[in-house]
This record gives C-alpha cells, sequence and structure tokens, in this order.
C-alpha cells in the first residue's frame, strides 16, 4: 500500500498525527483556513512549539500554507488521509459486505443458493 | 478466553462492523463455522468468485478460502504477489484460536494482499442474543501492525481513526 503513495510518505503522515496537539490543529482547521496566530493562541503552547507542529504539518502535506497579506494561513489538505485510509476502507467495506451476506443467507426463507428450496419451514440444516 | 460477548472492544488498531440479525445465535454461529454454509454466503458477493472454503470448526483448526476477481481490475502494486499459476487469486487462511459457541469465535487471519502476508491478523466474531436475533460483531484487529510503516505509531492510531472518521464520512 505505501508503494502507492507516491506524493506523500505515509511515515511522514503518521508521525505528524501521533501527536495530539497536531491532531487537535487539523480538528480546528476542519472548520475553514486560520491563520498561524490564531492557531497558536488556541493552544497552551508556545509560539515556536505551534510553528514547528505546523511544520510537520505542512510536511507531511497535511496542512497548506498561504501567504495573505503579512498573514500566513493554514488550511487542512486529507488527501494524504485518503491515501492511508485506503487501507482500512478495504476492510471496512469488506466486513459490512460480508455481513449483509451473512445477514440476507440467514434471514431469506429462500437462500440464493443452487439449493433452493420452497420451504418456510425450520431455517437450519438448509444446505447441502 | 471465554468472556461473554459484551466485553468491550479496546484494541487501538480494529476495524469493528455490526449487524442485527433475525436468527438465533445457535443459527448465526452455524453459519459461521460449517463450511457449507460458509461457502454460500461467503461467497454471495458480486466481485468475486469464490472458489474454495474449508473450514474445521475446532480449537486449532485451520480454515482457507480462495477467490478470483471477476473483472480484471489493478490491484496495484500487490499483483504480482497476488499471482497462483499466472493468475490474481485473493488466498486467505488462518487457524480457529477460541471457539465457544454461540457466543464466540476468534480465528488469525492471514491474506495475501496483505504487505506482509506472514503477519497474523485477528478477526473476532462476537453473538449477543437481543429480543429479535443475534447482535453481531466482528473485530478485524492487528492492522496497524501490518504495513512496516505504521509500527510505531501505536499510540496514535486511535486518534488517527477518529479523523479518518471525521474526514472521511462514509
Amino acid at each position: 500500500m505505501r508503494n502507492r503513495s507516491v506524493t506523500h510518505s505515509p511515515d511522514a503522515v503518521f508521525r505528524a498525527l501521533a501527536d495530539p496537539t497536531r491532531r487537535a490543529v487539523l480538528d480546528l482547521l476542519r472548520h475553514g483556513h486560520r491563520p498561524a496566530g490564531q492557531i497558536a493562541r488556541a493552544f497552551p503552547v508556545s509560539r515556536p512549539a505551534i510553528s514547528k507542529h505546523l511544520r510537520l504539518l505542512r510536511r507531511a502535506r497535511l496542512v497548506r500554507e498561504h501567504r495573505i497579506g503579512r498573514h500566513r494561513v493554514y488550511r487542512l489538505d486529507p488527501e494524504p488521509l485518503r491515501s492511508i485510509d485506503h487501507w482500512l476502507e478495504h476492510y471496512r467495506l469488506f466486513w459490512s459486505t460480508k455481513l449483509a451476506s451473512l445477514k440476507s443467507f440467514l434471514e431469506s426463507p429462500e437462500p440464493p443458493v443452487s439449493v433452493s428450496r420452497r420451504t418456510h419451514s425450520k431455517p437450519a440444516k438448509e444446505n447441502p | 478466553m471465554t468472556g461473554p460477548a459484551r466485553k468491550p472492544i479496546t484494541t487501538d488498531d480494529a476495524v469493528i462492523a455490526e449487524i442485527e440479525i433475525a436468527a438465533s445465535p445457535e443459527r448465526v454461529f452455524e453459519a459461521l463455522t460449517d463450511e457449507k454454509q460458509l461457502f454460500t454466503w461467503w461467497g454471495s458477493e458480486p466481485s468475486v468468485d469464490l472458489s474454495q472454503f474449508t473450514m474445521e470448526a475446532r480449537k486449532g483448526g485451520r480454515y482457507d478460502y480462495r477467490c478470483t476477481p471477476k473483472d480484471n481490475r489493478d490491484s496495484g502494486p500487490i499483483t504480482e504477489q497476488l499471482k497462483q499459476n499466472g493468475e490474481v487469486v485473493y488466498h486467505c487462511h488462518g487457524e480457529v484460536l477460541e471457539i465457544d459457541p454461540p457466543r464466540l469465535l476468534v480465528w488469525s487471519w492471514l491474506a495475501n494482499w496483505h504487505e506482509n502476508p506472514q503477519q497474523a491478523t485477528v478477526v473476532r466474531w462476537e453473538l449477543t442474543p437481543t429480543r429479535t436475533g443475534t447482535l453481531l460483531r466482528v473485530t478485524h484487529s492487528g492492522l496497524a501492525d501490518e504495513p512496516e510503516s505504521r509500527k510505531d505509531y501505536g499510540s496514535g492510531w486511535q486518534g488517527v481513526l477518529r479523523l479518518l472518521q471525521n474526514f472521511l464520512p462514509s
């Protein structure tokens, strides 16, 4: 899976996400872009510390920086998350599909199989 | 380990899915352990052809299934890894780690589409009786260990999952 992402390294993304403050920064940016100063004020850590967090997030390409006048404005870029999420998404879809198949198998009076039996009696032992 | 089905799941690296089924836990358990029934419902997915599903439903027993994709879509970088005799085959196997009918069933899960096909993950089936049938929960854990690059970030994983839920509403 990691070979697939040529534009961003999963390592950098995971390193960036491993820190609760950085996750909180991303959460804040979910509501829209923010100037650096405003981000810094939202957290009880020093300005240089926030700058470092933002730098790591930028390196992981989870945020983008723009200049508006003399302000540095940050906005979220969820794209690297998508590439990482691909792996889990595969299984989320996989298991929900499997559960749905099992449900319809067990709840259907006539299992969608070659062994179709027109009976509504005991559902057990329907299969060969 | 024969904990009750309502035991909370605390793994950080799991995919959890649940469904309510209008059938008794005994009946659901049977569908999860009888290889003929497994073959029927597991193989009802339209995108793949299930060619086999074997299941030895006892502790320490083995299970094994293989399927082939119906369309020839590209499987990405792991395509070569999936090929058996030149054909793309999804192959998954493992062991019955725990079996406590009709409440709990645990499989190890080794899949050839994983970056490391020898790295076992764990699939846990928990059945809870409800007024109308069964609440079935499947928890697939160990997934964070799979890609090598994620090993060091266990503590961040839960947060990652939460973030992903926020960012990627299904």
